[in-house]
């Protein structure tokens, strides 16, 4: 793929997703124009791009769509959610357009068609007719003089943002003088007139022939002004006009017809200077609107190794800022253009500071998680080092040697681990790329269920390790639709409570020490927790007696066990009783937490700690019937010696008292139900060995039971996928200093 | 009469509407060689432009109007 389309597809997916946002924000506020200002400039910067890539039906329904938000800007078109829907819909079809162009190097076959329906769904009915879908691009500039071409594009400037040039074809119907209809005086009606040719529609008869009262002519104008007055004045003709804004790049005489299509950098230059010359940016935007420009050209420049010309327009962007005066812009992008045919001459120009550049680099992601992987492998090796320094040490007769041996580990370690701090930190990215999907997701489901629901997002520039952020929308997506489905209350009965009838959903980010944490709140109907608790019994995740002895909190938090759902009836949305446990084991397996606030008829949040990074995980390998397993230190209170003696029956369960407390005693090779080893040497005699661990989340402690207690290590936790990412007695697994893989124990997953 | 035949030359004065073109035609097929003198017109309508157009005659003096002048003038006045 060449750089200036990867270029493309990147930003246009920005604008996208900015779009999208806009587009939503404006639904619930129709009347904020710097809204409609800045989805429209959205739409524009979509469709000047997508001019130089030579796909058509994109360009078409985009300008469709321009067209509408400028209506919608003038206060011609009012905004409703059928507009929003469409204009949402152009977007879609627009990024699928951007993957199909990023996967074949072109549109789809049905394009014109799915523009077309598009464009008839913008325009709706009434304004179909006067703007068949299939009016035609401007491609024949040749009909108007140079001269007439080039008066057209010097009068559009200076002129009020949203104007454009548009191409009128005019054929009156023949039979019109009869109807009263005087199409010359229509056009001299034309508020911007800038060119006009009259010319026979067949062939002009000779005078003897002519029928006076047949009108002839087919009438070719340029126009300048906004499009709606340009069509007010035909409105009566509609049905024999067609109007097209013409681009400017089909009139710049310099240019037709057109620059040679092999001639990327040179159509970007030319893009941009057209882009300085238009008139419609509002009087805010414009250093903005330069600021662009003079980037676009030069990257383009310095795609193609002008980094002087480069810099000269960057240079030539700061002086025209400080002058308010865009022609430094225009000489330096001028220059560049001269300086591309005679490159001979370029360089010699070329005495401006080299402006300083943007230090911030695009890089595939597979890139940084090759480097990413390889870190994870040094790590091994590292502990590998580590373990051949033990056995040396143990070796007769090498006393010198353990020394620097033991120091080199030792180095190794901290560049490892510097190292993988490295690599982690270029893998942080904002949550707002996960926040930014869920907008569009609110607004489609609160339609759906007719409840009205504002989305606040916060904290969307709270970053953290990619495969974290990415690991979160799926439970994010579980929890804002159960917010919607089942905590927020139908507005009827929101306005019986008292409350507002549009509710709010809150996503929110923020960093408190090493963990982000991302809220899910709403202001519903909160949890019924007795119910939680009833339903608790029912399913038999606990017992009556066990319920009781559970703080509210405590027992809220049983939405998370495993087969518990409060809502008896499903819905498509959520609800299927494995919801809430489901995000709870995604959010731990990638080493977060969850927990739960609710007040009733106040709302919930839910609550999701995760680590900022995959750091380092600490382990402690451990051994049960003859297999290894490395369990995370963070959750093991302490390792003890269990003599025989200490360990009570209490109803048929082994247990033993820690610290004053009753802990029920669990051995990990019956747990994991792991084959008997041959030859089980531990158990027979002497003391357990017994790790205290923590269940977390008010689950209280345990003692996992193990035959012999390994090395503890530092290791690079790979998540499970496949198939296996859903055993939940397992975090993950990390590669040993011998090579083998050792697995990983999620310890609060492990207790039957 | 908007349209009316002085001292050999078709004279168009004020406004032209669309029931001037037949007379103008008349006039103009009955005196081939006549030229046309519009400078006292105000407006045409577009059945009057019409006729001048194909009629290629020979136009004397400027319109007072200015669409006239600026945009109808370059498709009468040919070389």
């Amino acid at each position: 793929m060449n750089a200036l389309l990867e270029q493309f597809l990147l930003e246009s997916r920005d604008l996208i997703a900015e779009g999208t946002r806009g587009l939503i924000a404006l639904e619930r506020s129709p009347e904020d124009g710097e809204l409609v200002v800045g989805v429209f400039r959205v739409f524009h910067t979509l469709k000047g791009s997508s001019g130089v890539f030579g796909i058509q039906p994109m360009t078409r329904m985009l300008h469709a769509a321009e067209d509408m938000l400028a209506a919608i800007r003038d206060g011609r078109t009012p905004i409703d959610p059928a507009l929003i829907d469409t204009l949402l819909e152009c977007l879609d079809q627009t990024a699928r357009w951007l993957d199909d162009l990023e996967v074949r190097d072109g549109l789809s076959d049905d394009a014109d068609g799915m523009a077309a329906g598009l464009i008839r769904r913008l325009r709706g009915d009434d304004a179909a007719a006067t703007a068949p879908p299939d009016a035609p691009e401007f491609d024949d500039p040749g009909i108007f003089s140079e001269a007439e071409r080039s008066a057209a594009i010097e009068a559009l400037r200076g002129q009020a943002e949203g104007t454009s040039i548009f191409r009128v074809v005019y054929q009156p119907d023949p039979r019109c003088f009869f109807n009263g209809d005087d199409p010359l005086k229509l056009i001299a009606g034309l508020p911007g007139l800038a060119a006009l040719r009259i010319s026979p529609q067949g062939d002009w008869p000779a005078l003897e022939t002519l029928d006076p009262f047949r009108c002839d002519m087919r009438i070719d104008a340029l126009a300048i002004g906004e499009e709606a007055a340009i069509r007010h004045a035909f409105r009566l003709v509609a049905d024999q006009v067609r109007i097209a804004e013409v681009p400017l790049r089909a009139l710049s005489p310099q240019l037709s017809p057109g620059p040679k299509s092999d001639d990327i950098v040179g159509a970007v230059l030319a893009e941009q200077r057209l882009l300085l010359a238009s008139t419609d940016t509002p009087p805010g935007e414009v250093a903005g609107r330069w600021g662009s420009a003079a980037a676009a050209a030069a990257n383009a420049l310095r795609y193609e190794g002008g980094n002087g010309h480069a810099a000269a327009v960057a240079a030539a962007l700061a002086e025209a800022v400080e002058r308010h005066d865009p022609s430094p812009l225009f000489r330096a992008l001028d220059q560049a253009v001269q300086g591309r045919q005679s490159p001979g001459t370029a360089a010699a120009s070329q005495s401006a500071p080299s402006a300083p550049a943007s230090r911030s680099l695009r890089v595939e992601e597979q890139r940084v998680d090759r480097l990413f992987a390889l870190v994870g492998e040094m790590i091994v090796a590292k502990n590998t080092l580590g373990w051949l320094a033990g056995r040396t040490a143990e070796a007769a007769g090498a006393g010198d040697i353990v020394r620097p041996l033991r120091d080199l580990h030792a180095l190794v370690e901290r560049l490892t681990r510097d190292m993988h701090d490295a690599v982690v930190r270029i893998r942080m990215v904002p949550v707002g790329q996960v926040f930014d999907r869920f907008p569009r997701l609110v607004r489609d489901l609160s339609l759906r269920l007719g409840k009205p629901v504002d989305l606040l997002v916060e904290g969307e520039g709270t970053s953290a390790d990619k495969t974290v952020v990415e690991a979160l929308f799926e439970p994010l997506l579980h929890l804002v639709r159960n917010s919607l489905d089942h905590g927020i209350e139908p507005p009827e009965m929101r306005r019986g409570a008292g409350k507002p009838e549009r509710a709010t959903v809150t996503l929110r980010a923020f960093h408190a020490g090493d963990r982000v944490v991302v809220e899910v709140s709403d202001d519903g109907g909160g949890i019924d927790i007795a119910a939680v608790g009833r339903k608790a019994v029912d399913s038999r995740v606990l017992g009556e007696d066990e319920l009781g002895a559970l703080s509210e909190a405590e027992t809220a938090r049983l939405i998370f066990a495993p087969g518990l759902s409060t809502m008896d009836e499903t819905s498509d949305l959520s609800g299927r009783g494995v919801g809430m446990a489901a995000v709870r084991m995604a959010i731990e397996r990638i080493g977060g937490a969850v927990g739960v606030e609710t007040v009733r008829h106040r709302g919930t949040t839910i609550r999701l700690e995760l680590p900022l990074t995959l750091a380092l995980l600490r382990i402690v390998t451990v051994s049960a019937r003859g297999r290894r397993f490395g369990v995370p230190l963070d959750v093991v209170a302490e390792t003890i010696r269990l003599s025989d003696d200490r360990i009570r029956r209490i109803r048929g369960r082994a247990a033993f008292t820690w610290r004053e407390q009753v802990v029920p005693l669990h051995p990990l090779g019956r747990i994991l139900e792991l084959p008997e080893a041959r030859d089980p040497l531990s158990g027979s005699g002497g003391d357990r060995l017994v790790l205290v661990v923590d269940a977390g989340g008010g689950g209280g402690f345990f003692g996992l039971e193990v035959d012999g207690i390994g090395d503890r290590l530092e290791v690079a936790l790979r998540p499970m996928d496949g198939l296996l990412g859903n055993i939940p007695a397992y975090l993950g697994t990390t590669l040993q200093g011998d090579g083998q893989v050792l697995l990983i124990l999620n310890p609060k997953e492990l207790p039957p | 009469m908007t349209v009316r035949l002085a001292d050999g030359v078709i004279v168009l004065e004020g406004d032209c509407p669309v029931d001037e073109a037949e007379a103008l035609l008349d006039l103009l097929l009955a005196n081939p060689n006549a030229p046309v003198d519009w400078t006292a017109c105000d407006q045409l309508h577009t059945s009057v432009v019409q006729v001048l157009i194909v009629a290629r005659r020979s136009i004397r003096g400027e319109p007072g109007d200015a669409f006239l002048r600026r945009w109808i003038v370059p498709h009468i006045h040919l070389p």
